[in-house]
């Protein structure tokens, strides 16, 4: 027997309605995924003029795209696949430096106590800025897995990556945004 | 399990995402190692801070929704180039297998513009039918089976989705499809109990179901019949037609079907998961700013069983969303003939004669020996009366 998905099916059914062209399942569609929508690229762009864009793009892209649906992953997984794809082409298309599509450097050897304290003493708005400095890629597996807190096998569907990237990329995000807040407390001593 | 495996695997035990054993295994090495403690403390810390961020982050904009529907313009979806690498990849597609499909469609493509210009070229080539050449290039379209026609749930929202936003789902839910779990019962007489199951199995796998239960009862002797009873999980999209096809398999004998409205069920079930996901949220925010050990301790008492409440509930909503999602069909099959009886051989037919005979003959003796016992209880009475008997038959005599 095919496996059941069984948190979805409102969504599905909503999705082929949307195929067929019924705007008030559009809305109620979009009503849903409206909030998680832009907030997933707006964490990626980490701009509010292109978040709007892309969130945009990723509606249309719904409304667009509802026929070829194929059913394989849960909606919310479609959906949040198609949003990570828009914001990369959106920061693509806005011209932005080439290293701000990169993966961030490979982890350090040395001990990570000083980095793990880093987050721990943190603030909230510390730790805001330094999700800013890291990789639109590191933005968006943290918050799969600490905002949406989807499943290993999710974020691979809606990243496009195996299932030990993950993992290695959610690790790397870690070190990187400890990297990040070690060396703005470094500048903070400094200044 | 070493640390670096742990490590890695934290942030989902964290979401409560991970399997059953795989949470049991880091539960137990989590209690060796306090490097590991201290990577699940500063999760936590990293959890709870960014559930702050997401709490008060940034809303779209009101002119969100009205733009998207000026974009969208009126009328129905419309039909995008069907390479579309975004939705390709959210539909799980790999690139290799875009690179693979574009490698073929353009052999496609040119194999008939190819063997064009040779005939062109020279006036010895064979020409193309035209039936070949009108052949209209399509992409493949892989068929896939609608498993899930009326599943329902309510659409689940972010922590902090309007309130408005949660009534409109649960208004669609009442509104466009309710959760119905539906039960069927068929009762066939068949020519051939064997094949007829065979063709239910097919049937069965046809429609994408299962055979979940199977009681296939043979004739014990001659002149029994051959019945059997199966029950069927097919998807619930597939539940009238899988009943109408069933029901040419034989003569129908009894036929019922059965609904269960479980809306309500599950869209109250979906709104305590809700809360209960909330309550976990703000506990862990509670235990991470707690000083003291006794603070901690009545703090992970309180998530413990608030997470036991969750896997509680959130199994009851799956196993009615899976009833929802698969109809039950119960099939009654009977064999039309019954089995054939044996024609004994004069051999068999005497030595059946003789047990029949010391059988009555034993019936007899235990019939004699009970009456016999009768007589002999009774017998004060019939001596009294038999005495009484003698002396008036006495006293009338003499008196004559």
């Amino acid at each position: 027997m095919q496996p059941v998905d069984d948190e979805s099916g409102l969504e599905r059914s909503l999705l082929r309605r949307i195929a067929a062209g019924d705007r008030a399942a559009f809305e109620s569609f979009f009503r849903a995924y409206e909030r998680r929508v832009y907030r997933y690229v707006a964490r990626m762009v980490s701009d509010d003029g292109l978040a709007n864009e892309a969130a945009s793009d990723v509606m249309v892209e719904v409304w667009n795209s509802a026929p070829r649906y194929a059913g394989r992953s849960k909606p919310s997984t479609w959906v949040l696949g198609i949003a990570h794809h828009k914001a990369l082409d959106c920061l693509r298309r806005a011209r932005r430096d080439a290293a701000l599509l990169h993966l961030a450097e490979p982890p350090r050897t040395e001990s990570e106590d000083p980095e793990r304290r880093a987050i721990e003493s943190s603030t909230r708005a510390e730790i805001e800025a330094a999700l800013e400095t890291i990789s639109p890629e590191h933005r968006a597996v943290l918050h799969l897995t600490f905002v949406l807190g989807y499943a290993q096998a999710e974020i691979a569907a809606i990243v496009g990556c195996p299932l030990g990237t993950v993992k290695t990329r959610v690790y790397h995000a870690k070190r990187a945004l400890r990297n990040a807040l070690v060396t703005a407390g470094l500048q903070r001593e400094v200044s | 399990m070493n640390h670096a495996e742990l490590e890695s695997e934290l942030p989902w035990y964290l979401s409560a995402t991970l399997p059953a054993p795989q949470r049991e295994r880091i539960e137990t090495f989590l209690s060796t190692c306090n490097g590991c403690t201290g990577e699940l403390a500063e999760l936590r810390a990293l959890s709870a801070t960014f559930a702050e961020i997401e709490a008060s982050a940034a809303a779209p904009s009101s002119a969100f929704f009205e733009d998207v529907m000026r974009r969208i313009g009126p009328g129905a979806p419309a039909r995008k180039p069907w390479l579309d690498l975004a939705v390709l990849r959210s539909n799980g597609i790999k690139r290799w297998g875009a690179v693979a499909a574009a490698i073929v469609a353009t052999f496609v493509l040119f194999a008939p513009i190819s063997r064009e210009l040779q005939r062109a070229s020279g006036p010895d080539v064979v020409p193309v039918p035209l039936a070949e050449r009108a052949a209209p290039v399509q992409a493949p379209i892989a068929k896939r089976p609608v498993l899930f026609g009326a599943l329902n749930s309510s659409i689940s929202g972010t922590a902090a989705q309007s309130a408005g936003t949660e009534s409109k789902a649960a208004d669609a839910v009442s509104a466009t499809q309710r959760a119905l779990a539906r039960t069927g019962a068929i009762g066939l007489i068949v020519p051939d109990v064997a094949s007829a199951l065979e063709r239910i199995q097919r049937l069965t796998q046809s429609e994408f179901g299962a055979v979940t239960g199977l009681e296939d009862n043979a004739p014990a002797r001659a002149g029994g019949a051959h019945t059997a009873q199966v029950t069927l999980s097919v998807p619930d999209d597939r539940f009238g037609a899988t009943l109408e096809t069933l029901a040419g398999l034989g003569g129908v004998t009894s036929r019922s079907v059965t609904t269960e409205d479980l809306t309500d069920s599950i869209v109250d079930a979906d709104a305590r998961l809700r809360n209960l996901r909330h309550e976990e949220t703000d506990l862990l925010r509670i235990m991470d700013r707690s000083g003291k050990i006794a603070d901690v301790l009545d703090v992970e008492q309180q998530l413990a069983s608030t997470r036991e409440a969750i896997e509680q509930l959130d199994a009851q909503t799956k196993s009615m969303r899976r009833r929802v999602a698969y109809a039950t069909i119960t099939v009654d099959l009977s064999d039309e003939k019954t089995t054939p009886v044996a024609v004994a051989g004069p051999g068999t037919q005497i030595a059946d004669a003789w047990r029949a005979a010391l059988r009555t003959l034993w019936g007899f003796t235990i019939w004699l020996v009970a009456k016999s016992l009768l007589l002999v209880a009774f017998a004060p009475y019939v001596a009294v009366l038999a005495l009484a008997a003698y002396l008036i038959r006495r006293r009338f005599l003499g008196r004559g």
